[in-house]
């Protein structure tokens, strides 16, 4: 491998260029005149190892991106040039999201990296579904539906809530992290062969809103996803696209399926006709009977959506139009049940239904929930380092990245000796 | 505990240069001698930037020791820069990133320079081995035995200090006591 210092300045300043961040502050960040950048990105002044390696930390990028590289790194990152560019088209406006959305790509980057040092399959156990691009909006749903029927069958989950969907996706090949993005963007899935699926949720969101938007990426993931690198962002701008209410009907449909929201509404005696006909055959021919509820009781009020929405983790108004596609409530109880979200929100919250309410004040503290993805990063970097595949220094690198002292990874990875 | 001997019965120029790990200096810190490390007999051992920088973000304990040290001149920091050694860094970060950019950072630099290296971590000292056979290699068990052989410190010392690293620091060595290797 020979150098080539104008190659790897080109790199360094596109990067730098990516992220919007200037020649000034990338020169501040390695402790170096802004000429001696300058110098760097012409090609005309080698950068220390430290240098480099400060660099590529700032432009969220492993120091490898900026060396030489052999053919087959050649054709990765070809592939990840494809995959970013495609989320540069997202956010051309948004530079410092882009930048963020590269941190967690690259920490996505290092645990694919692991897979393949311990010789774990790189494909993701994602089935996929075929479907043509929808003609009609209520094409969209039927498809939605229909696959999240037949994915709930695969999985196996009968007509049940799901409960830990982040567990659910990443034990299915996927890497899951809730982070902050700005509020008009809800999540976004990102594939790369590479990599697998990926899908970052906006962690500023509300518990129960965070779950319908891992389950609509999920959906992109099921049907969605192409061969070659894809990028996905829901937005509140695109949430009328045909490709985008599939994913919505998909979500819908998964986290509450048509036979679990009808058993539930049953168990409390609610959303059930008002007139039932018993029919028994006997030796003198069939006898009937009718039985009538009383007036009003089978009407579905707010805390019955309120308390079903908590049973499936849902928001109120997620359920609220749930019952409306399954015909169980009308056009104008859907107005009035709608015009009863802050009545719902407020009766769940005295019931201390935390997790269930849907406001504003109850969604996340800026704190990102990244538990998932990092602990997929730990598991390989343990297991790597026990198999004397990775070194100590590499598990120094890994802390840095992920966010944990590099030098109780490496207690716990000596531990696992 | 014995009391340590004072370091450094050889003369100190005769001392060949050395790059350390930040694996093996850490070591020496923790327990707080690094006197020992940097009055070895045998080295005069010098630290990348790169090496620092990994004490300064995932050992704090063992920061300030270190940064005494570099202040006192005992210690020097070296900056790895020259086209070679980052040739030498890339091969190694890339080979297929089974190593860390500090260590990187360590071995191009020893490569280059054609310097014995410090270090202890086991993947790496088979890959010099291999990709670098002419790269002399010491481990903190080496250095150890070298500082005892060298009276700078008894082999109860050197037991004590690596029941502190087993105890405490989860570093291991495969001998029961040094005096196996005396």
């Amino acid at each position: 491998m020979s150098l080539d210092l104008v190659t790897l300045g080109k790199r360094l300043k596109e990067a730098r260029e990516n992220c919007a961040i200037t020649q000034e502050r990338a020169a501040e960040a390695i402790g170096a005149p802004r000429t001696a950048l300058v110098h760097i990105e012409a090609g005309r002044r080698v950068p220390s190892t430290l240098e480099l390696s400060d660099l590529a930390e700032l432009y969220k990028k492993p120091v490898t991106h900026f060396l030489s590289r052999t053919a087959s790194q050649e054709e990765d990152a070809l592939e990840e040039v494809t995959l970013h560019l495609r989320v540069e088209r997202a956010f051309r406006e948004n530079p410092v999201v882009k930048c963020s959305i590269d941190k967690w790509l690259g920490i996505v980057r290092e645990g694919a990296e692991l897979n393949i040092l311990l010789g774990a399959s790189t494909h993701d156990a994602l089935p996929f579904y075929t479907q043509s691009a929808p003609k009609t909006l209520s094409e969209a749903f039927q498809q939605g539906e229909s696959i999240a029927e037949q994915e709930r069958k695969r999985l196996g989950l009968g007509e049940n809530p799901v409960h830990r969907l982040q567990d659910l996706l990443s034990s299915a090949g996927a890497w899951v992290a809730s982070v902050n993005l700005p509020k008009e963007i809800s999540g976004m899935f990102l594939h790369e062969h590479s990599l697998g699926p990926v899908i970052l949720i906006n962690n500023t969101h509300p518990r129960v809103r965070r779950r319908f938007s891992y389950a609509h990426e999920y959906g992109h993931a099921l049907i969605d996803r192409k061969q070659d690198a894809t990028a996905m962002v829901s937005t509140q701008a695109n949430s009328t696209e045909r490709t985008e209410k599939r994913a919505n009907a998909f979500a819908a449909s998964f986290l509450m399926p048509q036979n679990g929201v009808r058993t539930y509404l049953s168990s409390i005696d609610k959303g059930g006709p008002t007139r039932h006909v018993h029919a028994v055959y006997g030796i003198a021919g069939s006898e009937q009977s009718e039985e009538r509820s009383a007036p009003g009781s089978q009407k579905i009020i707010y805390q019955d959506v309120a308390l079903l929405a908590r049973y499936f983790g849902v928001s109120y108004q997620a359920a609220v139009y749930r019952l409306r596609d399954l015909n169980l409530i009308g056009a104008s109880e859907l107005h009035s049940l709608l015009e009863q979200n802050e009545q719902a929100n407020s009766y769940l919250k005295i019931l201390r239904f935390i997790d269930a309410v849907d406001t504003e004040d109850s969604a996340g503290e800026g704190i990102e929930d990244t538990g998932e993805l990092v602990s997929q990063v730990v598991y390989r970097a343990i297991e790597a380092y026990r198999r004397e595949i990775i070194s100590r220094g590499r598990l120094l690198d890994l802390g840095t990245k992920i966010g944990i002292s590099g030098k109780k990874l490496i207690e716990l990875a000596e531990a696992a000796i | 505990m014995e009391v340590a001997l004072t370091a450094g019965t050889t003369a100190k120029m005769d001392r060949e240069d050395a790059v350390s790990d930040t694996s093996v200096l850490i070591n020496f810190l923790a327990v707080g001698r690094v006197d020992l490390f940097v009055d070895h007999p045998k080295y005069r051992f010098v630290i990348t930037d790169h090496v620092r920088r990994e004490v300064t973000r995932h050992y704090p304990e063992e920061f300030e020791r270190l940064e005494l040290a570099l202040n006192a001149g005992e210690l020097e920091q070296i900056t790895v820069a020259s086209v070679e050694e980052l040739e030498i860094f890339g091969e190694l970060i890339s080979s297929p990133k089974r190593f860390g950019s500090g260590e990187c950072a360590a071995m191009a630099a020893a490569i280059y320079r054609k310097q014995v290296i410090a270090i202890d971590d086991n993947l790496a000292i088979k890959h010099l081995a291999k990709a670098y056979p002419q790269t002399r290699i010491e481990t903190t068990q080496t250095l150890v035995v070298g500082l005892i052989k060298e009276g700078a410190i008894t082999d109860s010392y050197g037991d004590w200090m690596k029941q502190e690293w087993e105890s405490n620091y989860r570093f291991r060595l495969k001998i029961g006591s040094f005096r196996e290797l005396l």
